[in-house]
C-alpha cells in the first residue's frame, strides 16, 4: 500500500498513520536535527507527524510518496522554531561559530573534498546572508536530495520557482566566493538532488 | 575552488547519527496520542456547518428544559450540548478547516504546548465549566470562615479540544512547607510522579480538595461562584475520568507553589505523557 492510499484509509482507521511515521522519521528527523540540533530537531519532527495526522485530508491522493508534503510540513515547523530566535538558524552556522577543537569531527569528514576549510567558512556565511526562502529551497535540494518537482511540492510553489531560486543561490555565491558554476538539470524524474 | 555551488553547500550538512529508539518511540508517541484523541471524539454523521452546530445545541438543550428544570438536567444538558458541538467541530476541522499552530496553555512562567486539537477558552466555558471553575481561598491566616474569591482569571490558564477534553492549569498561592506535614493542596492516595524533575502526584477527580477552605488551599466553585456540591466523581453528571497533576514547585525563600494540571477527556498515559514532554517552565 503506498503512502496515498495509507492516508486514505486512515480517515477511517486512524491508527493506519502509524505507518507513515515509521516510513519517513528517519529522513524527517534527519532533516530537523541538521537544522534544528539534536533535541529540538527530534521534538519537532515529533511534531510534524503529529501535524500531519491531524490534517492528514490535506495531503492531496494523486501524490503517492508522502515525503515532499511531510518535507513541507517540517520546514514549516523548522521555520517556525527558528523564527523565535531571530535568526536563519542554519544548522551550518556551527562553521561560524564553534571552536576550532568542535570542528575536528566535521573537518575529517570533508577534509577531502574541499581546497580549504575557509572556503566552507565562506559558503557558510554567504548562504546565511540569503533569502529564507532561497535557502529553504537550496537545502531540501542540496541536503535531502528531493528532486526539483519534490521541493516545489513541499513548498507548494511552482517547479520554475525552484529553478530559479537555486540559480539565484548559485550565482550568488560564484560572484561572491569565485565557486564555479556548472550548468546541470535536474532529471524530471529524479528523486535524489545528485547532478 | 572548482567544485560546483552546490557540491560545497553538501559538504556543510550536518552529519546526524541516528536517533535513538527511546527518542524514536517518545516521539512516535504523539502521534499515537493525538490517534487516541481522535477516537474518542463522538462519532457524527454528516457534514457539519456552524448553523448546523448551533441548531443541534439549541435542540439539546430544549430537550433537557422541556424534560424538567433540575440543576442535574442543565449540568447533563450542558454537557451533551459540548459533545455535539465539538464532535460538529472536529468534523469540520477534519474536513478541510484552518490548520492552526499548537496552543500553549500559560501561566506565570509555565508553558504547556497542546496540540492543535486543543483551543485556549475561558475556565467558565461550557466543555471546561464543571473542572475548570475554581477559586483560591484567600490565605487569611486562619481556617474558617472560609472566603472564596471571585474566580481570578489570572491564576487559570484552561483550554478545550474538538473532542470535548479539557485542560486547565492552576497556580496556587505559595506557602512555607511545614516537615513532616504533606502539601496542604494534596489530595489523599495520589500517586507520585516526576515532571521536568520536580515531584509531582496524580489523582483522580476533576481537581484537589473542595470546600474544606484551609488557608491557600485551592478550591472548586461551581459555575454559579458557589462552593460545591459539585457533581461528585462517579455521578453521572461527574466529569468523566477527571485527573489531576499537581506539581510541586519550589518558590524563592523556601516556600512552595503547586501548580495543578486538570484535565477530563484524556487516558491517564496520553495526559502525563503530554504534561511530561510538553510542560516548560
Amino acid at each position: 500500500m503506498n503512502d496515498a492510499e495509507l492516508i486514505e484509509r486512515s480517515g477511517h482507521e486512524p491508527e493506519l498513520f502509524g505507518a507513515i511515521f515509521d516510513r519517513h522519521f528517519d529522513v524527517i528527523v534527519r532533516f530537523c536535527v541538521r537544522r534544528l540540533g539534536r533535541a529540538r530537531g527530534e521534538d519537532v519532527a515529533g511534531d510534524v507527524f503529529r501535524w500531519a495526522f491531524e490534517n492528514r485530508l490535506r495531503f492531496l491522493p494523486s501524490h503517492d510518496d508522502a515525503r515532499p508534503w511531510l518535507f513541507g510540513i517540517a520546514n514549516n515547523l523548522v521555520r517556525e522554531a527558528l523564527r523565535s530566535v531571530g535568526r536563519q538558524g542554519l544548522a551550518y552556522d556551527r562553521w561560524l561559530r564553534q571552536e576550532e577543537d568542535d570542528k575536528e569531527e566535521l573537518d575529517t569528514h570533508v577534509a577531502a573534498s574541499i581546497d580549504a576549510e575557509h572556503d566552507l567558512f565562506a559558503v557558510a556565511a554567504a548562504l546565511e546572508l540569503q533569502p529564507t526562502e532561497d535557502v529553504e529551497t537550496v537545502l531540501l535540494f542540496a541536503w535531502e536530495g528531493l528532486s526539483y518537482a519534490q521541493v516545489a511540492e513541499a513548498l507548494s510553489i511552482p517547479v520554475g520557482t525552484v529553478r530559479s531560486r537555486i540559480s539565484r543561490v548559485r550565482q550568488h555565491l560564484h560572484d561572491h566566493l569565485g565557486l564555479s558554476l556548472i550548468t546541470f538539470d535536474c532529471p524530471k524524474s529524479s528523486q535524489g538532488g545528485s547532478v | 575552488m572548482t567544485n560546483d555551488v552546490i557540491d560545497h553547500i553538501r559538504l556543510l550538512a550536518p552529519v546526524v547519527e541516528a536517533t535513538s529508539d527511546i527518542e524514536r518511540a517518545r516521539q512516535r508517541r504523539k502521534l499515537t496520542d493525538a490517534i487516541s484523541a481522535e477516537s474518542i471524539a463522538p462519532a457524527v454523521v454528516g457534514a457539519s456547518s456552524p448553523r448546523r452546530e448551533r441548531r443541534l445545541t439549541r435542540a439539546s438543550v430544549a430537550v433537557s428544559i422541556r424534560n424538567g428544570h433540575s440543576r442535574r438536567g442543565r449540568y447533563l444538558a450542558i454537557a451533551a450540548a459540548a459533545i455535539v458541538a465539538a464532535a460538529a467541530a472536529s468534523l469540520s476541522l477534519s474536513l478541510g478547516g484552518g490548520a492552526s499552530a499548537s496552543p500553549i496553555l500559560k501561566l506565570d512562567s509555565y508553558s504547556l504546548r497542546l496540540s492543535t486539537q486543543f483551543h485556549l477558552t475561558a475556565a467558565t466555558s461550557t466543555n471546561c465549566g464543571l473542572v475548570a471553575v475554581v477559586g483560591i481561598s484567600a490565605p487569611t491566616g486562619d481556617s474558617s470562615p472560609i472566603h472564596i474569591p471571585a474566580v481570578d482569571q489570572s491564576n487559570i490558564a484552561t483550554a478545550a479540544s474538538v473532542s470535548g477534553a479539557c485542560i486547565s492549569m492552576v497556580l496556587s498561592p505559595t506557602y512555607v512547607p511545614t516537615p513532616g506535614i504533606a502539601d496542604p493542596n494534596l489530595k489523599p492516595n495520589s500517586t507520585p510522579e516526576t515532571i521536568d524533575g520536580l515531584q509531582a502526584w496524580l489523582s483522580s477527580g476533576p481537581a484537589l480538595k473542595t470546600g474544606t477552605g484551609n488557608p491557600g488551599r485551592i478550591i472548586i466553585v461551581g459555575n454559579n461562584g458557589q462552593t460545591p456540591p459539585l457533581p461528585s466523581p462517579g455521578s453521572s453528571s461527574a466529569a468523566p475520568n477527571a485527573l489531576s497533576l499537581l506539581i510541586e514547585v519550589p518558590g524563592t525563600g523556601g516556600t512552595m507553589q503547586d501548580l495543578v494540571i486538570s484535565e477530563t477527556g484524556l487516558t491517564q498515559s496520553t495526559f502525563v505523557s503530554l504534561v511530561s514532554a510538553n510542560l516548560t517552565h
